[in-house]
């Protein structure tokens, strides 16, 4: 166990599926030679076919302790990263502007799909990045062990020195959020922009979201937001508990709006989007989540306020990260919380 | 951990180990060396590496500035530079807070701005000077030097001006607010050149026609902060999501404080998926809807009565057999309520011709109810108009169940303050002006304009100029009267084989047309309709893309016109359609300011680095070419030329002085400063000082606005009428929803009420919808690589699964989109939450893209609306991007089947794919 | 042959010139010897087994004042390599990034690998790549990213020196051809050979591999 552990929360219902997160990572880190088709930081809509498609039903992860059988996604699984032939076009006379080969997929090629139709039509948005894991499936799977999780802030890396791209990390992370890199020949993955936290400084995902729906902090910090909705009100989750990896990126769970004719009714009783799906991805316990939320909007509606609404504002920044200096770590406030 | 590793420690190569004739001690394995030493989930001693990506997160200077795509946005970015180069930017996050309690305006963005370093290297990037060496569109381009280019113009722009007349020169460029300076650039010169300046609010049906005519404005809407102070949101026709996105959050945010958001949409888009009431309502209803609320509340008195007597025209009375306004004889502009108190009929005070220069009733108690036999009030008769929309038949017309508009219409009513965020997928119908009527009713009878957290607020395009004065004198400096102002939908209408067949009360469009310009109404370049525009230069736009009709325009317009000028950073369909491309700076390579409707700040554009390439910012670039039409007119020895329509002698060898202000203008930053010292709201501030971070305006302009900049208190409109009891802008000095003029009333629109879209809809069942969305600022960053690779990478069309299977198409099939203007071909994608009976395709795509046929704007004609034409009615009159006829396309109808690729288009589509081999 | 490297007689010849080319005419007057190969078991739970697609490999070694020559020969069906250096065609902007083409695509590869230190008698290193006293260097060559000598001290322990070799690979006709000019070694020096074929998904500890021989 790292001495602490920086984690985030993620509250779906301000994300906006603008992929500012996606873009923010992309030029801060996945801009070189063999990244082209990573996305460290990703949003996909849900349910949907995820990026790389079905991600979550192909295994990974730890089953009775042991690491659970998976694959490596193709390329095409990632999405094809296209190029075209404008200076042709534009300036050359040349055909219509098309993308180098026909598309296929792309990592968003679902996009605000979701399932059913209109009148029960339901979808979310999920950013998704490296959970930084507790227990780590990649770790566990490297043969050269050159993928470890930092004692200070518990951030996964993977030693781009030692890694010789066998890829069994990638096979086995349940999320798929470690990528080969073939021109290099290197697994990478998200390092949670730790040049950022280590200057106090949010991830670029974070920092530069407009929906403003991360928190970052220390979970061991119980001064932090991100501790105080994990731990204390207890609303965030992490993705597929079941995978045994023990995630420290949380979600607040979606709502979606009430089905035509239903307005009024409780989301539990009369849902557009249906539990056993929320269930699915967030574990059993997202029904308690659930039922909490709606009882604090009510609350806010009615004309209350609800203390923990009042957190997920994030009214500026300083409400939504508490990033120590990372020499003053040691001293934070509180012990580890299990 | 170790108990859980899966690799087989021991057994399998131990054995093999063993059995290995060769092998070192195979009896037993070395198994320190075999396990390794490390534990990496505890400790690592291997972390040098790790500079590696620390030396990824610097770099050599980091500098301050924003877009300028017409997104409303008007963002505060810092831009960071290694080894010369841009490598990326990142949100500055500097806005200074309004108040503890109203959440802040950082981090403002989207991921558009977050990849403009893209366009800034990319492949799309105007290097030099272009001089066309193909057909028009063909992109086949000949090198120019500046100085030969911008003879080429100068010689042209003279050659007219002095053989067909100045009115034959055009100029087209968008959205001052969003960097002034580089718009008046051109401004200047066509102010100085006589040239006819066009519309784009209006052309780009961005304008709320229902403003000017309910209210006398342009557009007045609260900065987004103040969506948090609000109890009920209301997104009618707005998908902020995805239109909004740095400040969606504030809508998002306010539920956790409290308000309810109702989301009113055809299709379930990204901004329903987090209301609390969906309303997935029929294309083109929205207005029986609004009507229909507005009955119960006005059933039920639900209306606030003190607010609609005094703000708004309710209670004037209404002459039964003219059915005009009461007026006194030969007086226009004063009007008459019947005071309850004394039950004599009351001048009501503070419209146009009142003495009195406010609206506070003093007492009387105007009568919403009067009635007699030869009077009745606005009241009386919206009553009797809002008649037919029971729930029920709303629900009939809207699709909506019962259930859901009662309780909307209740809490509507109820729930304060409340507000409308308005959008494009209302204002973009035929009817705008009544679907904007009916719904700034609904905020009317609530009394919640002109309150924070309530109004109707419109947000489409960045129309609002803050520092208005200054730059309206630095746009047109002889002034507005001085300058040919055009409507850009009737010019390009007019101009171009564009058509309606629709007739209106039996007539054609273009009798109304006639009427207006005959009545002075709407202006109409060239004045001699002999002559038709030769010269159209186009800069910080993309006019040929956007256009509605776009078939007609390329067969007609593009065809006659002698010269197409565009200036641009990058390669776009109006470039590529040009004959002379000047290659601009980039938002990144210049100096400008920026401010929006969106918020209440200033802030700059700055030269992150010199401009790139050949390129020049848009102000150099058209003072360079002033001069040379200086220089040519010198050369060619020209006389003054006699402007008639002003009384104005052109001595063009005068034209950089005029333009420069004798030299007083030698930099973007001159200008800058010019507009700011011109301007209340920015008096005392410098360029220098607004690189510091964003600046809040320190007043307003009473002129211009309509409320106060309050300390810790975000903008909202009208609190000077509401408050103050200041007339409103209009002919009766309050919100006016009755209009008399004989033109509204041959068409029933005197009042809000519902008409149905146009189009045929058995010829062709389809809707066309274009809507503005995430993935582009209209045209821009739709060629975008790294946009285009988290979409599908070419355009597609959405369509609901059960359509789609009727018609045999599936998901990613090609599909060919028609009707009688026009088709084109892309690809298809089935939509759960699309609408039946409509098609969606955001908007924006270049025409050189993706499609194997057409553009988005094939099947779509321009159509005029004919009481958009009016003018000389108290304060409807013609005004440049404040009223004039819209360039709506909503009313547009389809059809769609599947599309077989030929094997010329198998060739364009594979072509990529086969050079790589 | 107890704990004894195979003994291969006649395949060393000597030579003036550098033979890097797999078809070069000094290669005619090398000996060839034909090494067995052998497949590693699986080494994870989660890895599906592999069969023996690669019988053997061939070697023929040619001792030159700059060095040792190794060329092997092998038959493989699958042609596994990347291209990643794509080229950048001219319509395409010098920003742009070079690209992957697949991520799921392991390479075809070969190494010898020789003790570091020099062996007494006729001991060998551990064939899983020796260990802390008996450390071995390996000339890893690989169809996509070339050459490069990594040294170990047992399984794990594998690391780039940073340093590469002169390497060339030609696939023609089902068959592979290798190239290696190594360092030269003292006489008795023993070595051995590994083999990883793509499309198994041959990487790490899933191999071909012969056991220890010393050419003569």
């Amino acid at each position: 166990m790292p001495e602490h552990q920086i984690s985030m929360v993620l509250d779906l219902n301000k994300c906006l599926g603008c992929q500012t997160c996606t873009m923010a990572c992309k030029k801060l880190w996945t801009d070189g030679d063999g990244m082209d088709y990573m996305y460290w930081n990703n949003v996909e809509t849900r349910p949907g076919q995820g990026y790389p498609r079905n991600w979550d039903k192909i295994g990974g992860g730890f089953e009775d302790g042991k690491l659970r059988p998976s694959e490596i996604p193709t390329k095409e699984d990632y999405g094809q990263t296209f190029e075209y032939n404008y200076a042709e076009r534009l300036f050359q006379g040349g055909p219509q502007a098309m993308p180098q080969e026909e598309v296929r997929n792309t990592p968003n090629w679902d996009e605000d799909v979701g399932a059913m139709t209109l009148g029960e039509n339901y979808y979310f948005y999920l950013p998704r990045l490296c959970n930084h894991c507790t227990n780590p499936a990649c770790l566990e799977a490297c043969p050269r062990k050159a993928i470890y999780k930092r004692a200070e802030d518990g951030i996964v890396l993977v030693d781009q020195e030692r890694c010789e791209g066998y890829r069994y990390c990638v096979r086995a992370c349940p999320y798929k959020k470690i990528y080969f890199n073939e021109l290099l020949g290197k697994a990478q993955k998200c390092i949670f922009c730790y040049p950022r936290i280590e200057n106090s400084e949010a991830n670029a995902c974070a920092r530069q979201c407009p929906g403003r729906l991360r928190f970052v902090g220390f979970l061991d910090d119980p001064t932090s937001a991100v501790h105080k909705l994990v731990h204390v009100y207890k609303v965030a989750l992490g993705l597929f508990p079941e995978k045994g990896t023990a995630p420290n990126v949380f979600y607040v769970p979606p709502f979606n709006p009430p089905r035509r004719g239903s307005y009024g009714k409780s989301v539990l009783e009369d849902p557009r989007m249906p539990m056993d799906y929320l269930q699915y991805l967030f574990g059993g316990e997202v029904i308690d989540v659930i039922r909490r939320l709606e009882g604090e909007l009510q609350r806010a509606q009615n004309g209350s306020k609800s203390e923990v609404l009042q957190l997920l504002i994030g009214r500026d920044d300083q409400v939504r990260y508490q990033i120590p200096k990372h020499g003053d770590l040691i001293q934070l406030p509180g012990g580890r919380k299990a | 951990m170790n108990n859980r590793r899966e690799f087989l420690k021991l057994g399998a190569l131990a054995a093999l180990g063993a059995s290995i004739p060769g092998c070192r001690k195979a009896e037993t394995p070395a198994l320190e060396s075999f396990t390794g030493p490390l534990d990496p989930l505890h400790a690592y001693p291997y972390r040098g590496w790790e500079d590696l990506y620390r030396k990824q997160w610097t770099w050599d200077k980091v500098v301050r500035s924003t877009h300028s795509a017409n997104c409303t946005g008007s963002c505060s970015w810092n831009v960071y530079v290694r080894n010369g180069v841009m490598i990326r930017e990142e949100q500055a996050g500097d806005y200074p807070r309004i108040s503890a309690d109203l959440p802040d305006y950082n981090p403002r963005g989207c991921q558009k701005g977050a990849c403009f370093t893209e366009y800034v290297y990319g492949p799309q990037r105007l290097r030099s000077p272009l001089i066309r060496a193909g057909e028009r569109g063909e992109g086949k381009w000949r090198k120019a030097t500046w100085d030969e280019a911008l003879t080429l113009i100068a010689g042209k722009l003279l050659d007219n001006i002095y053989n067909y007349g100045p009115d034959t020169n055009t100029y087209f460029s968008v959205i001052p607010a969003m960097s002034p300076v580089s718009f008046c650039a051109g401004s200047r010169l066509a102010h100085y050149t006589g040239g006819v300046f066009c519309s784009f609010y209006d052309w780009y049906c961005d304008l709320p026609p229902g403003e000017p005519l309910t209210w006398g404005v342009q557009t007045e809407s609260c900065e987004c902060a103040d969506w948090f102070n609000s109890k009920y949101i209301v997104l009618w026709g707005s998908n902020i999501s995805q239109t909004r996105i740095p400040d969606a959050h504030f809508a998002w945010e306010a539920r956790y404080n409290g308000a309810k958001v109702v989301g009113i949409s055809p299709d379930f888009n990204s901004s329903m998926i987090h209301a609390d009431l969906f309303l997935a309502i029929q294309p083109g209803t929205d207005a029986a809807l609004a009507l229909g609320v507005a009955k119960y509340i006005v059933d039920h008195n639900l209306y606030d009565a003190p607010y609609v007597k005094e703000q708004t025209d309710l209670a004037l009375l209404v002459d039964k057999r003219t059915s005009r306004f009461v007026r006194p004889p030969n007086v226009n502009d004063v009007f008459f309520f019947q005071d309850a108190k004394t039950g004599k009929r009351h001048e009501a005070p503070g419209s146009m011709g009142s003495k009195e220069k406010t609206i506070a009733l003093q007492g009387a108690d105007p009568d919403l109810h009067y009635s007699d036999g030869e009077v009745t009030t606005v009241f009386e008769l919206l009553r009797q108009k809002l008649a037919p929309y029971t729930l029920e038949s709303v629900a009939e017309t809207t699709g909506l169940a019962l259930n859901d508009i009662r309780q909307f219409a209740h809490e509507f009513a109820t729930r304060k303050p409340a507000m409308i965020i308005h959008g494009a997928g209302t204002n973009h119908w035929f009817h705008n002006d009544l679907i904007n009527r009916s719904l700034i009713l609904l905020v009317a009878l609530s009394g919640n304009t002109g309150k924070n957290g309530g109004g109707f607020n419109h947000y489409v395009g960045q129309e609002r100029v803050w520092p208005e004065r200054g730059f309206r004198a630095y746009a047109f400096p002889e002034g507005v009267k001085k300058q040919r102002m055009q409507n850009m939908t009737l010019w390009t209408y007019t101009h171009s084989s564009n058509h309606d067949p629709h007739l209106y009360n039996g007539k054609p469009i273009e009798h109304y047309i006639d009427e207006s310009v005959k009545n002075g109404w709407m202006p109409l370049y060239p004045k001699n309709r002999q002559q038709k525009p030769r010269a159209l230069i186009v800069w910080r736009a993309n006019y040929l893309n956007q256009a509605k009709g776009n078939e007609y325009i390329l067969k007609s317009l593009w065809k006659d016109l002698d010269l197409i000028v565009d200036l641009n950073y990058r390669m776009d369909t109006t470039a590529l359609h040009s004959d002379v491309v000047l290659p601009a700076a980039s938002y990144y390579e210049k100096s400008d300011i920026s401010s929006t409707d969106c918020h209440s700040y200033i802030h700059p554009f700055n030269k992150v680095l010199e401009p790139l390439y050949e390129s020049k910012p848009d102000w150099e670039i058209f003072r360079d070419l002033a001069r040379k039409m200086s220089q040519i007119a010198g050369e060619r020895k020209l006389a003054p030329y006699h402007d008639e329509q002003f009384g104005w002698d052109r001595d063009f060898t005068k034209t950089y002085d005029a333009w420069s202000a004798n030299g007083r203008f030698q930099q973007a930053e001159d200008g800058a400063n010019f507009i700011m010292d011109g301007s209340p709201e920015t008096k005392g501030m410098t360029f220098e000082q607004l690189k510091q971070h964003p600046q809040r305006f320190l007043k307003i302009d009473e002129e211009a606005w309509n409320s106060d900049i309050r300390e810790g208190q975000a903008y909202t409109p009208f609190q000077h009428q509401v408050e103050n009891k200041r007339p409103w802008r209009t002919l009766t000095g309050r919100q006016q929803f009755y209009l008399d003029h004989p033109w509204f009333l041959d068409f029933g629109e005197q009042l809000p009420v519902h008409k149905e879209p146009l189009g045929e809809s058995a010829k062709y069942p389809f809707f066309w919808n274009t809507p503005h969305g995430r993935w582009s600022i209209h045209s821009t960053w739709r060629d975008a690589r790294y946009q285009l690779r988290l979409q599908r990478g070419i355009p597609i069309v959405y369509m609901h699964p059960d359509d789609a299977k009727e018609r045999h198409i599936q998901d990613n099939d090609w599909v060919k989109v028609f009707n009688d203007n026009g088709a084109f071909v892309s690809k298809v994608q089935i939509l759960p939450g699309e609408k039946r009976k409509r098609l969606t395709m955001y908007h924006g795509w270049e025409r050189y893209l993706g499609f194997l046929q057409g553009g988005w704007q094939s099947p779509t004609v321009i159509k005029i609306k004919p009481t958009q034409l009016v003018g000389g009615y108290g304060h409807v009159n013609f005004r440049l991007n404040y009223w004039g006829p819209t360039g709506n396309n909503r009313d547009a109808r389809v059809d769609i089947v599947k599309y077989t690729p030929t094997a010329a288009d198998l060739r364009t589509i594979r072509r990529a794919g086969k050079e790589q081999a | 042959m107890r704990f004894l490297a195979l003994i291969l007689a006649g395949c060393a010849a000597s030579l003036a010139q550098t033979p890097l080319d797999p078809s070069a005419a000094e290669w005619k007057s090398a000996a060839a010897v034909s090494l067995a190969l052998n497949r590693t078991p699986p080494l994870y739970s989660t890895d599906a087994p592999a069969s023996l697609d690669i019988a053997s490999v061939e070697l023929r070694l040619l001792r030159g004042a700059a060095g040792n020559f190794v060329r092997l020969e092998w038959a493989d069906k699958t042609h596994d390599t990347a291209a990643i250096a794509k080229a950048e065609r001219a319509w395409q902007s010098e920003q742009l990034v070079k690209q992957s083409d697949a991520t799921n695509r392991f390479n075809d590869a070969c190494a010898v690998m020789i003790p570091a230190r020099p062996v007494v008698g006729d001991l060998s290193p551990s064939l899983q790549m020796g260990d802390a006293e008996h450390p071995v260097r390996i000339f890893l060559w690989d169809a996509a990213r070339g050459a490069a000598i990594m040294e170990a001290s047992g399984r794990e322990t594998t690391k780039r020196t940073g340093q590469s070799f002169p390497a060339q690979g030609q696939y023609k006709d089902g068959r592979w051809t290798v190239t290696m000019q190594l360092p030269a070694w003292p006489e008795g020096t023993p070595l051995a050979v590994a083999v990883w074929n793509g499309s198994q998904q041959d990487r790490d500890g899933r191999k071909y591999f012969t056991i220890w021989f010393r050419p003569r």
